[in-house]
């Protein structure tokens, strides 16, 4: 099997920089999009490409998101973000874009929602450089959107860069928790067959990315799946050694007691490389679909508990190979001090993940 | 090295193909839940999740009645069921049970096609399909023939009745390939325009039609496998009702509503597929037109006879049994296995502890005579009873002894009480919280034993069998090292109150509004443990609920209200949340002093963290304004001690 991404780009911190420069020297246009929320990392991208000496078109596409209840911490850090995006807004000479969030009956549907309208609105360019910034998104937004641009890529219409950007921070992703495990569900445009008739049928194998706090929706989606294998992807290796071991630990009851995992269904993929995770879910799916293929259709089902930084190799993974990609809505998030989160931020790590465009040409 | 699974953890091999596995664990005695009328009129199952639809459903397709009729002599209470709710006769299935999963697609519509009219045309039209190819499969099943073969189907239309005929040809025709063809390129149609990554051009939405012809067309014809009619009647098994949007399950209801339909249809949903007005008021469809069976309460009602305590017991007993038998290899069974020697929780400090207690009372009868037969009464039950039964004896008579000193009105001349006083002033609820009192004033064990265990699953299968797990695993840990797996009362009482502990914390993350149900939560809890602690112990065994006047109750279901009570929209939705995921029952209508109540009663898995009895009665009331409050006032400080209870029994 030749995967698209086997030789890839991939940057982080200062080097992010260095691509942007790369990606669109002189004054081919540049879009970043990004999603406006209470995350504290939403803004740390745009800050910096803002900063950049630009001279070509710049369009900032600011994705709102649903702020929840007007209250508590997470409403205090919306505030705060919005602050500071009307600063950059008034200060950079970009033209900014804002894109209301859609009414939606099923959540898991926002983001298709969102991609199509962008590509109504041509507010994604076919061409210059797309920066999609995922730090402040979830999953079932930016894959749709990113899906979507790799669809015009394959179908020819767009022609440009392509490059994810998210600021990784696990101290922040440990203090904001998602508020209720409801609606699991395919995520809009990765439904890949996933819930027709006959997939019934078929033998389903889920491969969930595994972090932290994740039990409640590592447990809604096994009760939508009900899948006959399941092979839990972890991180190893990882900045710290023991990382995988502790995950095991912290969700055995649920992976060997409740899911029956057996022992050497694992998989191992580098903590901070998405493309090793991308490889190692099309390799999976390529094993089981070879080797399951006398008993009937075989179908890996894909999802993320983990870091942004690696739902991108899920991403490029389920894109490829077809995989249905699932996901759960909560309801809100719980935090227990805004304070605490936003003086985590010494410990933001921007990467980027080159996905189309001259490097690849 | 040898493994040792928890049958009771373990969810995957039921939840696949192994249909032995589910067949084997299912508890029949849940089955004498079902109403009397199951096949003319539609039945509505409702349940909090882990309630049990699912598996309910599950035992009517024909995969699992086929299994069942095959063995029959491996599932002979089953079959004795079946055959008597009318499912199975001694030649095999009696129904054609299709089940036809609604969490797939459907609310996407709306998001797709749009709202209104032309988003219902096209669920309806995705909808049929599934139902049709469903039921052609199901029909091959019957039939034990490859499941491929559809080209033997043939769909015969009874007394050539016309709109049956025209919906057929509208279907592809009577031979079941073509049929299939249609459906499965219409489900095709519909899941390529749901998908797409890309924007879907003007003319391109998926098309619809008005109705659910599938239920019109399958009640008007019968269905043929290799030109022999299959004689079943189809049972469509409709499952996460809650799942689809408002207008779909209403249009969707309507239309299984109705009386002219001659094939058997069962929806099932979980609360949250009420508006939340309706979870709290419930009463949202109920009629002549359909059956209603909301598992917890129909569980807790004991409908017709059913002790579902005991139904809990018969599925702990079918989990556990294969595994004890193979890991201890002698003839266990998991329910003795909980019990326990009262004497036993108390020793060695036995004596110690009775002493203590008993003194106290002395203390506070002082020389007054009035109590003199009531302690010499206890004293002499005492000296003949185990030291457990006597510590709760001195202190239930702790308890009337500070009721009675409580009396407003005295009299002018004491006179002794008699010991039949005593029995008159006491009851079974004083009793349990002389229990209550005395465990927990002494470091002692109380929650366990396997009514506590079957108590503490609250009506609900999934939280019966996820606590059972717990000790389960206990009884592993003891096999493993080669001990008699029985667990001893402190054991119990540890892993439950872990578990109740577990239940607590994982609110937030689990049930939507997580935060404000758990500060609701906090708020009853606090006042039953103000309430069920005072040394009269006045709603013995103690306070576990709260309650609103309905009059205010129906205030809180008012929008306009709402908006002006601080905290009233937050109220609203915590407690429908806490509803829907079974935290809290609410009872509506409960008179007391003339007035009409809805009763909040927490979960009973609940109560062991936070020290509060199992027994149900005791609630208080709060104002509608008071009950807002507990969620806007962030200055409130709820008992920091309540929060940081201890899990541990004392040494």
């Amino acid at each position: 099997m030749t995967l698209h991404w086997k030789d890839y780009v991939l940057a982080y911190d200062e080097d992010v920089i260095t691509h942007w420069h790369q990606a669109c020297p002189d004054d081919r246009p540049a879009t970043f999009v990004l999603g406006a929320g209470f995350d504290p990392r939403a803004l740390v991208g745009l800050t910096k490409f803002l900063n950049l000496p630009k001279p070509g078109r710049l369009t900032i596409v600011v994705l709102e998101l649903p702020e929840g209840p007007h209250r508590g911490e997470a409403h205090e850090l919306a505030k705060i973000n919005r602050g500071v995006l009307q600063n950059l807004e008034r200060g950079s000479g970009a033209t900014f874009r804002h894109v209301p969030f859609p009414d939606v009956a099923d959540r898991l549907h926002a983001g298709l929602a969102i991609s199509r309208q962008l590509h109504r609105e041509t507010l994604i360019p076919h061409d210059g450089l797309v920066v999609v910034d995922i730090s402040a998104l979830p999953s079932s937004i930016f894959f749709p959107i990113i899906g979507s641009v790799l669809a015009q890529a394959d179908e020819g219409p767009f022609a440009g860069d392509l490059q994810v950007l998210v600021c990784e921070n696990p101290e922040i992703d440990r203090l904001i928790l998602d508020e209720g495990s409801a609606d699991p569900g395919p995520i809009a445009g990765f439904n890949k067959g996933l819930t027709q008739e006959a997939s019934t049928a078929a033998i389903k194998v889920w491969a969930p990315i595994i972090g932290e706090n994740q039990g409640p929706a590592l447990d809604a989606l096994f009760g939508y799946l009900t899948p006959d294998e399941i092979c839990p992807v972890l991180p190893f290796p990882a900045r710290n050694p023991r990382r995988a071991d502790d995950l095991v630990m912290e969700h055995r009851d649920l992976l060997l007691g409740r899911m029956e995992v057996e022992p050497g269904n694992f998989i191992y993929a580098h903590e901070t490389n998405p493309f090793d995770v991308y490889r190692r879910l099309a390799d999976l799916s390529d094993r089981y679909r070879t080797a399951l293929a006398p008993l009937g259709d075989a179908m890996v089902v894909v999802s993320v508990h983990a870091s942004k930084l690696l739902s991108i190799g899920v991403l490029l993974a389920a894109w490829e190979c077809n995989l249905p990609v699932v996901s759960v809505s909560p309801s809100g998030y719980v935090i227990e001090n805004a304070g605490a989160l936003l003086g985590e931020s010494e410990h933001n790590r921007l990467a980027s993940a080159w996905l189309l465009g001259e490097p690849y040409r | 090295m040898r493994t040792y699974q928890n049958p009771f953890r373990a969810r995957a091999s039921e939840h696949q193909r192994d249909l032995g596995t589910f067949l084997r664990n299912f508890g029949d005695g849940v089955l004498d839940l079902l109403p009397e009328s199951l096949w003319d009129r539609p039945l509505v199952l409702r349940s909090a999740p882990g309630g049990g639809k699912t598996s309910l459903l599950r035992l009517f397709t024909i995969e699992s009645l086929s299994t069942i009729h095959e063995r029959r002599e491996s599932f002979e209470t089953l079959v004795d069921r079946l055959t008597r709710l009318g499912a199975l006769t001694t030649s095999g299935p009696a129904v054609l049970g299709v089940m036809l999963n609604l969490d797939r697609d459907y609310r996407a519509l709306r998001d797709v096609v749009g709202p209104g009219e032309a988003s219902l045309k096209v669920f309806f039209r995705l909808l049929d399909a599934r139902i049709t190819m469903a039921l052609l499969r199901s029909a091959l099943v019957a039939s034990n023939v490859d499941p491929q073969r559809l080209d033997l189907v043939q769909i015969r239309v009874r007394d050539n009745l016309l709109r049956a005929s025209e919906l057929l040809e509208r279907f592809g025709g009577a031979r079941g390939d073509a049929v299939f063809i249609w459906a499965r390129q219409t489900e095709g149609e519909v899941l390529d325009q749901l998908d797409s990554l890309l924007p879907i051009g003007l003319n391109g939405g998926p098309r619809g039609h008005s109705d659910l012809y599938s239920l019109h067309l399958f009640s008007d014809a019968e269905v043929l496998v290799d030109g022999r009619p299959l004689g079943l009647r189809p049972l469509l098994l409709f499952d996460n009702g809650h799942d689809l949007t408002r207008s779909q399950r209403d249009a969707l209801l309507e239309r299984l509503f109705l009386r002219d339909l001659n094939l058997s249809r069962w929806y099932a949903e979980r609360f949250e597929a009420l508006s939340t007005g309706e979870v709290i008021g419930r009463g949202s469809i109920e009629g002549r037109d359909h059956e209603l069976l909301e598992l917890e309460s129909a569980a807790r009602r004991g409908r017709r006879g059913v002790n579902f305590d005991k139904v809990l017991k018969q599925v702990a007993e079918l989990r556990a049994q294969r595994a004890l038998e193979r890991y201890a290899e002698v003839d266990y069974s998991f329910i003795e296995l909980l019990e326990y020697e009262q004497d036993r929780v108390i020793a060695p400090r036995g004596r110690e502890v009775g002493r203590t207690v008993r003194e106290r009372v002395e203390a506070l009868a002082g020389n007054d005579e009035r109590y003199r037969e009531w302690i010499r009464a206890v004293d002499e039950a005492a000296s003949e009873s185990g030291e457990y039964s006597a510590g709760v004896a001195w202190r239930e008579l702790e308890i009337l002894i500070a009721r009675d000193q409580a009396r407003p009105i005295r009299e002018l001349f004491p006179m002794p009480l008699a010991p039949e006083d005593a029995e008159r002033a006491s009851g079974a609820g004083v009793r349990e919280a002389a229990a209550l009192f005395f465990a927990r004033e002494n470091g002692l064990a109380y929650y366990s034993g396997p009514d506590t265990v079957a108590k503490l699953g609250f009506h609900n299968i999934e939280q019966f069998l996820t606590l059972s797990g717990d000790l389960f695993q206990e009884m592993l840990a003891e096999l493993i090292l080669n001990r008699s797996p029985r667990l001893t009362a402190e054991r119990q009482h540890s892993v439950i109150r872990r578990a109740s502990d577990h239940l607590w914390r994982t609110i937030p993350r689990r049930l939507p509004y997580g935060q404000d149900v758990q500060r609701l939560l906090l708020n009853i809890v606090w006042i039953a443990r103000q309430e069920t602690y005072r040394p009269t112990a006045p709603y013995a065994p103690g306070v576990t609920g709260s309650a609103l006047l309905m009059h205010e109750r129906n205030q809180l279901l008012e929008p306009s209200f709402r908006e002006l009570l601080p905290g009233g929209e937050r109220l609203y939705r915590a407690l429908g949340s806490a509803i829907a995921y079974n935290m809290v029952t609410a009872e509506l209508n409960r008179p007391v002093k003339n007035q009409l109540f809805m009763v909040i009663y927490l979960n009973r898995l609940l109560l062991p963290r936070f020290d509060l009895p199992l027994g149900y009665g005791g609630f208080r009331e709060r104002r509608l304004g008071v009950m807002a409050g507990w969620l806007t006032d962030v200055s409130r400080q709820v008992s920091p001690e309540i929060e940081e209870l201890s899990l541990e029994l004392r040494p």
